[in-house]
């Protein structure tokens, strides 16, 4: 399996906009590259250009050691999954699984004994002689991955292939490519907006905003080390609490609270006395105790955990993550504070400065 | 096109997936042939003239349930279906015998130029021709296939191995 290069990568469509920005990213071989973001923030024309179904305005893409920046689609040796299937109707599954390799002109016997390997890794051998229509969501996006299969490319793209299924569905899905891809061990590149997708089969994120990257890194690292506020707000659910402050005398200082910093946070922050700062705590790392006054708004039980949604100052929307079972009255006041060791700090977003982790 | 030594198995295993198309075209074939005689023939009919008899009548009805039937057998052949393997024949070979009704009468009363009598012939001819061979291949799928099923529930075949087989040797499957 091949490794792909995207060096310094710029989409501008005729009219002047931008959608991609400076991209650089090297898939090495048999990665599962995730690239996620909000809707219009480029992911999936960056995934377009690797396809070839949309120019690339500057830079290289580098295919298997080949330059492929210029090269046509049909030329580039990869398969893209769609979100909507893009199947044919009037063809029974095996056929359109066969369709690529019939127009290359390949030997009836190899199509078969490809088609049928893809089916019995993909579940799919009793669905053969059906129509796409007569297939469930799941069964059909499983039918476009096994046309991708069939061809053996050097790279696989998937442009949001779960967005079509009910929850449910995807998680099952989400599974299946899981384990399709430790089995055939191939370069993989996916493209989804869904943060649990992402954290889950990527071996490596590239979160992406308003056409550039973010962060590139392990799921961890993106959920334990953001880069910066719009990455720390993404990636989580629910997302990162942020509070504006001032660092002052050792305390973080916001309109809505004061918080004590121990003395890590001290050394850490000691550039940024009298500066602007945000403070980013995971709804999962607020406590039960501390100096923060908490006024309950909504309780939310969810079995294994509970969310608390409140107000600090009757201003600020918080959610905190509970792991007991805890059932509070609306207009409670409690107490609540942040696990220091999980506090996270960074620059005030202003202009350029997407608001930088500070550490 | 890559070559392969050709496994009889798969061969035969591939036909469970693919429709027999050669043979219902084959069948289409002939329908196409039994219009063009049917539309060669309708052109000489003028009032008064010897076609201008009940006889035609008769030979539209015909060729309603002609373009019908015939249809039908096309889908039954593509989907590997026998059960009017004899019907078949016999709307073939009636095709065949049809140049002896009206096209033969027709020049034989001089109603009808030889060009005329000949287009009509041929198609009719081509028709039955395509019709009975369509059927022929239709039956000897058909069979070919319910046979391999038959062996394959009995288990006297071993797909999976025949399969492997190739992977194993050529490694033209990537799973």
């Amino acid at each position: 399996m091949p490794e792909v290069k995207l060096q310094s990568i710029d989409k501008i469509y005729d009219g002047g906009v931008q959608a991609v920005y400076d991209f650089n990213l090297d898939v090495a071989d048999g990665e599962f590259i995730v690239l996620v973001g909000p809707s219009g923030c480029g992911k999936s024309t960056t995934l377009r250009m690797v396809a070839g179904l949309e120019e690339i305005t500057n830079g290289k893409l580098i295919i298997d050691g080949k330059d492929c920046t210029r090269l046509p689609p049909k030329d580039r040796d990869i398969a893209m999954v769609f979100q909507n299937y893009a199947l044919y109707g009037h063809m029974t599954i095996y056929e359109n699984m066969a369709f690529s390799l019939t127009l290359r002109k390949e030997n009836k016997e190899v199509i078969h004994r490809k088609v049928m390997a893809a089916a019995e890794i993909l579940d799919l051998k009793t669905q053969l002689n059906k129509k796409p229509k007569q297939l469930s969501g799941g069964q059909r996006q499983r039918v476009a991955m096994g046309r991708a299969i069939v061809r053996n490319p050097k790279v696989f793209l998937f442009d949001e292939p779960l967005s079509n299924l009910d929850a449910k569905l995807r998680g099952s899905m989400r599974r299946e490519i899981m384990l399709l891809h430790k089995k055939l061990n191939a370069t993989m590149m996916y493209v989804t907006h869904d943060q649990t997708e992402a954290l889950t089969l990527a071996d490596r994120i590239v979160c992406m905003s308003m056409g550039r990257v973010q962060q590139i890194g392990k799921p961890i690292d993106l959920y334990e080390r953001p880069a910066n506020t719009f990455v720390a707000t993404f990636i989580g659910l629910p997302p990162m609490n942020m509070f504006d402050g001032v660092v002052e005398g050792g305390k973080f200082k916001s309109e809505l609270f004061e918080y004590p910093l121990n003395e890590k946070q001290k050394q850490t922050l000691k550039d940024y006395e009298g500066k602007e700062i945000v403070l980013g705590v995971r709804p999962e790392n607020i406590k039960r105790g501390g100096p923060v006054k908490l006024l309950v708004t909504n309780n939310e039980n969810l079995g294994m955990n509970t969310l608390v949604h409140g107000k600090i100052g009757g201003v600020k929307i918080v959610v905190c993550k509970f792991a007991e079972w805890c059932i509070y009255e609306e207009g409670q006041t409690i107490d609540i504070g942040f696990d220091p060791e999980l506090t996270h700090f960074f620059e005030k977003p202003e202009g350029d400065n997407p608001g930088v982790a500070i550490r | 096109m890559k070559k392969n030594a050709g496994n009889p198995v798969l061969q035969k295993d591939v036909m469970r997936y693919k429709k027999n198309k050669f043979g219902a075209n084959l069948a289409l074939i002939g329908l196409a042939l039994g219009c063009i005689y049917f539309l060669s023939l309708y052109s000489q009919v003028k009032n008064d003239n010897f076609y201008y008899t009940w006889a035609i009548a008769f030979d539209v009805i015909y060729n309603l349930f002609f373009l019908l039937f015939v249809f039908l057998f096309s889908e039954q052949i593509k989907n590997y279906d026998d059960k009017l393997f004899v019907f078949q024949i016999i709307v073939g070979a009636l095709q065949v015998a049809r140049i002896f009704w009206l096209p033969l009468t027709g020049i034989v009363n001089q109603a009808i130029s030889m060009g005329a009598f000949l287009t009509m012939a041929i198609s009719l001819g081509a028709s039955g021709a395509c019709i009975v061979a369509a059927s022929i291949i239709g039956r000897i799928r058909a069979r070919e296939v319910a046979e391999f099923t038959k062996k394959l529930e009995n288990g006297e075949i071993d797909l999976d191995k025949e399969l492997k087989e190739e992977k194993a040797v050529g490694g033209e499957v990537n799973a």
